[in-house]
């Protein structure tokens, strides 16, 4: 198909499409520079918006934009470590946990137990971590709920320590705790 | 060819009698058949009256003169008995994304969602659940679009001039497309990132289901050559591993799409293994 033909109106909605294009424009250019009550209307307008999207709505989005090597949404500290390795780490462990319950229930012995109780206690302070960071909101809080959170698993850790060294072990808990 | 034309021609049914038909049956059927009254219950909020609390307010409508969908009880209510209630509604057929609301406590577009033909039980509709509302059924969705923004949601070519831009194609391999399928559909109704509850607590932080899932289709897009770079941004503690695989999002999607599946497959490529777009679509 020839792409040179065109129908008989085409002009009239490019000119009409022109004519919308300088009017915008020009309402623009009065937004942003000439009436003052305008200028204050779209001042309100964009601070109802969210503080960041004035800051990083391009202009022309249409055309190429520059690679955003720093952050520029998001979490207020920049040296926010990167947290895709402690994703895959959770992951690993999650791989490990699996088969090491219930074999540290059927079969139990000392290195059982205490793989179990070392991956059982990061396991669960993962996981509150988790829990502290989704829910525990505000300046102070999420200060003291953090230490909070590991001083508990490592006082966790320790009597789970100290039930396999001076006691049966996990193992053989869990077992008795059926046997009753 | 000839004969099969003039067949269906013969078989079809005559337009011109049906309309003159439509208005008698539908005048017998309103006249014969019991109003059939049901209990909507809306949720209504106006930001102009000083000190107006949000309630719900009820509206009973005869199903026998309503449409069938959610948004036509809703034009109805506004057009016959309260033209202060306020909603967005565009193009009524689920392609456009505007009327995303809560109905009976299912985030969804009210122009895909039947009215549940049982009178005894009422409808609840309400916005989408945790936004600012603006008024009535609207929502403010300002920190999803800037959010939207964000991620950049456009194509970005390395060594091309701007003044190049338009000159040449960008060719896309048939399979490379393929990997856009069940991504690309997306209306960006934001009901899944509203049903997320990660995004309840952190949306200022959490990109959410819908974002996340136009950021998987723009680092999985062939044509586009920063992935790498797309990804880098999203790699701390908030952007995508606030998703605990809650898939509230994959539930209520009114277009039947896997933002959920999305995210892992991002999680995925962003822990260093190969996607190949969203499986089973």
């Amino acid at each position: 198909m020839d792409r040179s033909v065109v129908t008989p109106w085409a002009p009239v909605t490019l000119t009409l499409a022109a004519v919308n294009m300088a009017t915008l424009t020009r309402l623009r250019s009065s937004l942003a520079g000439n009436c003052v009550l305008s200028r204050a209307l779209g001042n309100a307008l964009l601070s109802r918006a969210t503080p960041v999207a004035g800051v990083i709505v391009p202009h022309k989005a249409l055309s190429l934009t520059p690679v955003a090597h720093k952050r520029i949404y998001g979490p207020p500290d920049p040296g926010m470590p990167v947290h895709t390795s402690h994703w895959k780490n959770e992951r690993i462990l999650d791989i490990f946990m699996a088969p090491l319950i219930p074999a540290t229930v059927i079969f139990p012995n000392p290195v059982f137990d205490m793989a179990l109780s070392t991956l059982l206690c990061l396991h669960i302070n993962w996981g509150l971590e988790g829990v502290v960071t989704d829910y525990v909101h505000g300046e102070m809080l999420p200060k003291i709920a953090h230490p909070a959170v590991l001083v508990m698993s490592i006082a966790a850790f320790a009597c789970l320590c100290m039930f396999n060294y001076t006691d049966v072990g996990v193992g053989q808990a869990i077992r008795s705790l059926y046997s009753l | 060819m000839a004969s099969a034309l003039s067949l269906a021609k013969f078989l079809q049914p005559n337009r011109g009698f049906l309309k003159a038909l439509q208005p008698l049956r539908l005048a017998a059927a309103a006249s014969t058949a019991a109003p059939r009254m049901k209990t909507f219950k809306v949720y209504r909020w106006d930001p102009d009256k000083p000190g107006d609390k949000p309630r719900m307010q009820d509206y009973q409508l005869d199903l026998n003169h309503t449409g069938v969908m959610i948004l036509d009880a809703l034009i109805k209510i506004k057009n016959e008995i309260d033209p202060t209630l306020t909603f967005r509604r565009s193009c009524r057929e689920g392609i456009c994304g505007s009327c995303s609301m809560t109905v009976d406590g299912v985030n969804t577009l009210a122009c895909l969602c039947k009215i549940n033909q049982n009178e005894s039980q009422t409808t609840s509709v309400r916005p989408l659940p945790h936004m600012f509302v603006i008024k009535d059924l609207i929502p403010d969705l300002n920190n999803f679009y800037a959010q939207y923004r964000w991620i950049e949601p456009w194509l970005k070519k390395k060594d091309v001039k701007d003044a190049e831009m338009g000159q040449t194609q960008f060719m896309q391999s048939p399979e490379d497309r393929d990997k856009l399928d069940g991504m690309y559909e997306c209306i960006l109704c934001a009901c899944c990132s509203t049903s997320c509850p990660s995004y309840w607590w952190n949306g200022d932080k959490y990109l959410g289901p819908a974002v996340i899932m136009q950021a998987y289709r723009w680092v999985m897009d062939s044509r586009d050559d920063f992935p790498k770079e797309r990804m880098d941004r999203m790699r701390d503690k908030w952007m995508v591993y606030r998703c605990h695989t809650i898939m509230n999002c994959t539930k209520t999607c009114p277009k039947g799409l896997n933002p959920g599946a999305a995210i892992a497959e991002l999680k995925k490529l962003m822990m260093g293994y190969e996607s190949k777009g969203i499986p089973y679509q």
